[in-house]
This record gives C-alpha cells, sequence and structure tokens, in this order.
C-alpha cells in the first residue's frame, strides 16, 4: 500500500515536471500557423467588403485608402496605374464613365504562412447601365495583392484584371 | 535496498523514459522558421534571366516549366488565360514574335517572411520586328506571383500585365 503510493506519486510527480520542464515550448507548429491564415482571410474579406462599399458610394478618397502608395491596378483594357495619384486618376475616369456594378465572385485567397502577404484570385462581372437604361455584362478574371501594413490592416498592392473575351 | 533508494532510482528511471515518450519527436526549440528571403530573391531573379534566356532560345517547354499548373496570366490586350494548356499557348506566341528581344527591368522582390509566396514586379521593354524588318517596342509593368513548391523551386500562378502607356 505504502510502496504502490509512493510509486505513483513519484511518476506523475516526475511527468508534470519533465512535461513542464522539456515540452512546455515545443507545441507543435502548424494550429498556429493556420489559424493565422485564417485571420488573415477573414481580414481580407472584411476589407474587400468595405472596399466594395467605397466603390458603390464612388468615394474616391475611400477607395484610393485601401491601396498602398505604390500600388498598380491594371483594368481590363487601357494602360497601367502606377501608384496612388494614377490610381486616383483611373478610378474618377472609372466612376465618372457609365454607371457599373462591379459584382465579384469565386474568390479564393492564397495567404503566407508568415500571414505577412497574400494574393487572391476569383472572377468578376462589370454590369454596365448606359444612358438608355440598357445593360451589358462584362466578365472577367481577377488577381489582387494584399500586403500587411505596420498597424496590422491589410492593403492592396496590386489590383489586376482581365475580361473572360 | 531502502525504500527512498528505490524511490530515487525509480524517479530516475521514469524522468528518462517520459522524457524520452514525451519529447523524443519534437523539437527542443520554439520552431522560428529560417529566413530565407535572401536566398529566394536570388533564385527568383535567377528565375527571371533564365526564362528571358528561354524565351529568346524560343525553347517553348522550357518557358512552360515556370509556370504553375492552375497559372493564370493577364497579358494587354488579351483575355484571360487560364491553366497550363493555355498558358503554353499563349507562350508559344511569345516565343515566336519575330526578331524578339526582351529587356527586364526588377523593380522589387518582395518574399513572404515564411518563404512561401513571392511578389515580383517590374516592366518589360519587348521589341518584334514586323515583316518588313521595322522593330517596334512594347513597354509593359508586371506583377508576377509566385508560389515556392515542395522541391524548393520557385513557380509562377500568376503573371499580369499591362502596356505603360
Amino acid at each position: 500500500m505504502a510502496r504502490g503510493f509512493s510509486h505513483s506519486f513519484v511518476i506523475s510527480t516526475c511527468i508534470a515536471a519533465t512535461l513542464a520542464a522539456g515540452c512546455s515550448h515545443t507545441q507543435p507548429l502548424a494550429p498556429e500557423l493556420v489559424d493565422m491564415r485564417k485571420a488573415a482571410e477573414d481580414a481580407i474579406n472584411a476589407t474587400s467588403e468595405e472596399f466594395a462599399k467605397a466603390v458603390d458610394a464612388k468615394d474616391v478618397d475611400k477607395i484610393v485608402s485601401y491601396y498602398t502608395d505604390d500600388a498598380v491596378l491594371f483594368a481590363p483594357s487601357g494602360p497601367a496605374a502606377v501608384g496612388k495619384d494614377a490610381l486616383r486618376k483611373a478610378w474618377q475616369g472609372f466612376l465618372a464613365g457609365p454607371a457599373s456594378k462591379i459584382d465579384v465572385s469565386g474568390t479564393v485567397i492564397d495567404v503566407a504562412a508568415s500571414a505577412d502577404l497574400a494574393f487572391e484570385r476569383g472572377s468578376f462581372t462589370n454590369t454596365i447601365t448606359d444612358a438608355k437604361g440598357k445593360t451589358t455584362a462584362v466578365t472577367g478574371k481577377l488577381v489582387d495583392i494584399w500586403k500587411k501594413q505596420a498597424d496590422g490592416s491589410w492593403k492592396i498592392a496590386a489590383d489586376t484584371n482581365a475580361s473572360d473575351k | 535496498m531502502s525504500l527512498f533508494k528505490i524511490s530515487r532510482l525509480l524517479f530516475a528511471a521514469t524522468a528518462a523514459a517520459c522524457f524520452a515518450a514525451g519529447c523524443s519527436q519534437k523539437p527542443a526549440e520554439p520552431a522560428t522558421p529560417p529566413d530565407t528571403r535572401a536566398a529566394d530573391e536570388t533564385a527568383i531573379r535567377a528565375s527571371d534571366d533564365e526564362f528571358a534566356k528561354a524565351a529568346l532560345a524560343k525553347d517553348l517547354d522550357k518557358c512552360a516549366s515556370y509556370y504553375a499548373d492552375d497559372a493564370v496570366a493577364f497579358a494587354p490586350g488579351m483575355p484571360a488565360v487560364i491553366g497550363k494548356d493555355n498558358i503554353r499557348k499563349f507562350l508559344s506566341g511569345l516565343v515566336s514574335s519575330p526578331g524578339l528581344q526582351m529587356n527586364i527591368h526588377i523593380e522589387s522582390i518582395d518574399v513572404a517572411r515564411s518563404g512561401d509566396i513571392a511578389i515580383d514586379r517590374g516592366t518589360v521593354d519587348a521589341t518584334t520586328t514586323d515583316k518588313k524588318g521595322k522593330a517596334s517596342t512594347q513597354s509593359i509593368e508586371y506583377v508576377i506571383v509566385r508560389k515556392k513548391q515542395t522541391d524548393g523551386s520557385w513557380k509562377i500562378v500568376a503573371d499580369t500585365s499591362a502596356n505603360l502607356k
């Protein structure tokens, strides 16, 4: 009885001590990384939703605030817009044109394990309504590059698009 | 042998056993992944260089080998190109351009801290010659997304570009 008690006490103490001393810093890394990526993906999706609202509201200041200072924009046609000033002009031109409604679908976001860089692929449909109320849909594909900023927010470093036809 | 001595022996043996069982398959230190960004950037620069050489040598297989199976390409004035077969056709058009010369100016290479995703950005001056031997140069801005493969090589998952003018 006394011996049995003594053994189990020794064993349980040593297991606890060993686990605390030897294993406390060696949790598997993978689940943490998955969590970081998921959080990044959620943050990017939330930012995309805000971005879409800014586009619907034709709020150019708000729209450009989602881009990094040196961002690029490749529209399905026309020259590249490089840098924030060029981006602003490109968006102003787009918003001053025929009424457009951009819908993005089927997006897949790939986040780096370090959750500092990500890219997104997807499809878009731009429904354009002319002065007579006639609508035309232009469909295409997009690739966006997102960079995490020092303040933890995510910004678009490249917004690239091509039409399907 | 006294009960005390037996207990001490048991303690030592059990500690060794549970240390081995509990920790043998885990690293002893917190896992901070090595920073491979400098080496990754060097590899990507070399890859850009090799691609340009392969294109000039009209080596279609070699050019296509730099792209992932599910890669996308957006080129100026062209619909989105999706998947390796279509990328191959797209590259076939590129390498067969008469008198092709390419000057690639890499502006930046951004590698995620985790060394799994990289963004390569810059400009390309592509010169081609028409039937009369007249050369014309097209300047494009490009943004390329690469992912590190399990064998450590980098492959292009998105190759996007637009004319600068």
